[in-house]
């Protein structure tokens, strides 16, 4: 952990990432099956508390589950991206720890059917994994000014997303002491899963095509314009979302500031540098490829439903769950390949996942247009969405669980690429395999 | 090393955090909770938030500080990384400043209060529960022997995780049906009073005494068989009162075991010992040898609680506290930050005021004791006397707040890193010659 000038060696972190993937694979398949029950054994309770569970469920996946992904890209990652010794072990199994304890208290607290007892006992499971995310503020702000000035030039603004993280922290923790105000939990809503996590998935696909890939599809500035953008759309965002529930503005049109982010994070990945490099063949995830297809889906079907009048919560769903999931496991994927060694045409691409995910999106997207209205659709389609995503998530569980836990090949805690991205040796001989 | 000197942090937080500390108190009186005008529930709620607040949050910061800053020294090892002291202190007071909020919203907005007042216990038990870290890597390491180099880390670790879960059991169940709030209750008071003020009592005693002054505190027989006996005495007062809270039993003797560990304790640290060496003009902390002379008072006192009064032990427990507790760890950190400032032992300026405030505010509350159970007459009826005793311990304790803003913000000119006697703990040699300078 201390390098020979007994300073923190920035690379010491590395191959951290397993423990967060297990805890998160993990945490994945308790979820999927305490939701799952959940919901077949007290249905009615579930449609009666809709919007506190879809609080709590909102909570699970984006500061759960999918919090611990984000994280072990950022401890494992940003200290070579950004040669940066921003942190040490404390922090990190702090955050793990968080994190499980975090989402085991509000899962277990969901199986009471009480309200009262959700309210005052999930504060705990809610206050852990608020701590997690608050726990981080130091690194992130010594991240942040360690980040590579030029050297960088596909860093992009990958530092400025975990700077967000403590605010999210202290957002969640407000939202839950006044869970009971519709307007704290648009707002948490509105912060969290519209805005933060649409930035996070745009920062895996630069991260992934842009600087891993090196499709040359945006430059460190462009990427930092394209997050200035992103930040200006998700405060306007926030504020139209505070303005409308409270009756300051009314124009129903504010409410299209979501497809908007959502078109953004689409546009900004740039699609046609994307889809120019596939066509050529080029090594790619498949997952994030998928991801980034599937959010044209998101914003026409968000578009659809707040021309209805309705709440864009179909749109929601396939964003977060569908493009969501699939672009940071897809991100995962890679990130571990590296660490396997595996050649760039080799990487797995967690097909049954994909598959899974993708039908399931396709079905979501069915029912919703019966609720839009556009045709009637069959009774077993949400049903049938429920089904494909746990298929599919239940598969990436096991499998990252049977690979965290018995994996037989190659691993090197320094992952190809970025273990050496500022060095103009090339040790692995990558650029031979490429 | 390199945390030596982070306990200035926390002893600055500690002193800071007070003023949220006499804030909640001040609300307690505005909102009439002191006088009784204020509904069960309410007190309730505000008397476990000022327990929590007060006892694992602002005192606790000097416990912790201490410890942070010497099991490295102890040990020669260091058993945490940069961050983990930093996060235990942030997480500590951001979960004290969110009691103090529920604090102000407690009559008001009732159930937003206690949730904020449980996020904010949830932070300071997760603080104090991390510490469990750094005893269960001192354990991983081998270093289980202990009394001679510091607390001892098993213990530690149970005694850290054992509080975090206490406190937040106890804080969740608040509400639950009275058998179990009453059986939770008995246990956030056995642990986070009793075991844990008394271990700090000890610890600091025998740190003070027996370590850094060498004393021969500890005899041969002493140390073989008493950690032992302490151990079954802590035991037997467990059991006795999980069967009390319980509702097994109700026996007369019920209570009585609570002073089995206090005079275990006293006699382990060999108070004959210890007033043999102050008498021959040593040098040694004042407040430290306070804290060791009140566990016969306190012990007398609870045979008559737990005898003749149906009091839960509290005026015993109030005296654990402040007498026992918050004594002996103020005196241990004062001797400690002038280590670091290598101030010759003879010369050492000693807390007067705190001593003199705090032993003064716990003898009229002995005496306001005395005067209610056994109605003697000793200071008459006079009215001004009622509140002399939180009079005195506000002094006491705005006292030792002035001492360390004053060493923190002007005193530190002749502070050093590496703190006198306990660098050469290890070693034969003297670099500092502070045996010279004794």
């Amino acid at each position: 952990m201390w390098d020979l000038r007994e300073r923190l060696d920035h690379r010491w972190a590395a191959g951290s990432y397993l423990d967060f993937f297990l805890a998160s694979a993990m945490m994945l398949l308790v979820f999927i099956l305490g939701i799952g029950i959940g919901f077949q054994y007290n249905q009615v309770w579930y449609e009666e508390n809709k919007e506190l569970m879809q609080h709590i469920a909102y909570m699970l996946v984006a500061m759960g589950w999918m919090g611990a992904i984000m994280m072990a890209i950022g401890f494992d990652l940003l200290p070579f991206i950004h040669q940066s010794e921003s942190y040490d072990v404390s922090i990190l199994r702090m955050c793990i720890a968080l994190n499980i304890t975090g989402q085991i208290g509000l899962i277990i607290v969901t199986f009471t059917f009480d309200r009262e007892i959700i309210l005052a006992y999930g504060t705990v499971g809610v206050t852990l994994l608020a701590l997690q995310f608050i726990v981080v503020v130091g690194p992130s702000w010594q991240v942040f000014k360690d980040r590579i000035g030029n050297r960088a030039e596909a860093s992009g603004f990958g530092t400025f997303l975990p700077l967000m993280m403590p605010l999210i922290g202290v957002v969640a923790l407000v939202s839950w002491v006044t869970v009971e105000a519709e307007l704290s939990r648009e707002l948490f809503k509105a912060l969290l899963v519209d805005f933060f996590m649409t930035t996070v998935i745009l920062a895996m696909f630069i991260g992934h095509f842009n600087r891993r890939l090196e499709w040359d599809i945006g430059s460190k500035y462009s990427t930092q314009r394209l997050f200035l953008i992103m930040m200006i759309l998700g405060t306007i965002h926030v504020i139209g979302t505070w303005a409308q529930h409270t009756g300051r503005f009314t124009d129903p049109r504010i409410e299209y500031t979501l497809p908007l982010l959502y078109a953004v994070a689409f546009l900004g990945a740039r699609p046609d540098g994307i889809w120019r490099n596939v066509l050529a063949k080029r090594p790619h995830s498949q997952l994030i490829l998928a991801a980034h297809a599937w959010i044209i889906t998101a914003i026409v079907m968000a578009m659809f439903e707040i021309r209805q009048g309705l709440e864009p919560n179909h749109a929601r769903h396939v964003m977060l769950l569908g493009v969501g999931t699939m672009a940071l496991w897809g991100f995962a994927f890679w990130m571990h390949d590296d660490h396997c060694h595996l050649p760039l045409d080799r990487g797995r691409s967690g097909w049954p996942f994909l598959i899974g995910m993708s039908l399931a999106i396709g079905f979501n997207v069915l029912a919703s247009l019966d609720i839009i209205g556009v045709l009637n659709a069959p009774d077993w389609a949400n049903s049938a969405s429920l089904l494909s995503a746990m298929i599919g998530m239940g598969y990436l569980s096991v499998w990252w669980l049977w690979e965290t836990l018995f994996h037989q090949g190659e691993w090197h805690r320094i992952p190809m690429y970025y273990g050496n991205m500022y060095e103009d040796a090339d040790p692995y001989e990558f650029a031979d395999e490429e | 090393m390199g945390s030596v000197g982070i306990y200035l942090d926390f002893y600055l937080a500690s002193a800071v955090m007070q003023f949220v500390f006499w804030a909640m108190l001040i609300l307690r009186y505005y909102f009439g909770i002191e006088e009784g005008g204020a509904d069960a529930g309410i007190a309730k709620i505000s008397t476990f938030s000022v327990i929590v607040a007060m006892g694992l949050g602002w005192l606790m910061l000097v416990a912790l500080g201490t410890g942070f800053s010497l099991w490295p020294v102890l040990y020669k090892v260091t058993p945490f990384s940069p961050s983990l002291p930093r996060v235990v202190l942030w997480v500590n007071v951001l979960g004290q400043c969110l009691i103090g909020i529920s604090h102000l919203m407690l009559i008001e907005h009732l159930e937003t209060a206690t949730q904020v007042l449980l996020i904010g216990t949830t932070m300071i038990c997760f603080s104090i529960a991390l510490t469990a870290t750094v005893a269960l890597k001192l354990l991983r390491m081998g270093l289980y022997r202990s009394i001679d180099d510091g607390g001892p880390p098993f213990i530690t670790v149970i005694l850290c995780l054992i509080i975090s879960v206490t406190t937040m059991v106890a804080l969740l169940t608040m509400n639950a049906s009275k058998e179990l709030s009453f059986f939770t209750e008995g246990i956030f008071i056995l642990f986070n009073i009793d075991l844990l003020w008394m271990s700090i009592g000890f610890t600091c005693a025998l740190g003070h005494f027996g370590r850094r002054l060498e004393w021969p505190v500890l005899g041969p027989l002493r140390s073989k068989f008493g950690f032992k006996l302490l151990l079954l005495a802590f035991a037997i007062h467990i059991t006795v009162m999980l069967a009390d809270h319980s509702g097994w039993n109700h026996l007369w003797w019920i209570q009585l075991p609570f002073i089995l560990p206090l005079l275990t304790i006293f006699f382990l640290l060999s108070p004959a010992t210890l007033v043999r060496n102050a008498l021959s003009s040593r040098s040694y902390s004042r407040p430290m040898l306070a804290a060791v002379m009140w566990m016969p008072v306190i012990a007398l006192i609870a045979v008559y609680e737990a005898l003749y009064m149906n009091s839960g032990l509290e005026s015993a427990r109030y005296l654990l506290l402040f007498g026992v507790g918050i004594q002996s760890l103020f005196g241990f950190a004062i001797w400690y930050h002038q280590d670091h400032k290598h101030q010759p032992m003879h010369d050492r300026r000693q807390p007067w005021l705190f001593l003199i405030s705090l032993n003064g505010s716990l003898l009229f509350h002995v005496t306001h004791f005395i005067q209610e159970t056994l109605e003697w007459t000793i200071l008459g009826n006079h009215h001004i006397l009622d509140g002399l005793d939180l009079a005195l311990l506000l002094v006491a304790m705005v006292s030792w707040l002035a001492w360390w803003l004053w060493e923190l913000l002007f005193s530190l000119h002749d502070w050093h890193r590496l703190p006198m006697f306990y660098t050469t703990i290890h070693e034969a040699d003297d670099p500092y010659e502070v045996k010279g300078a004794d």
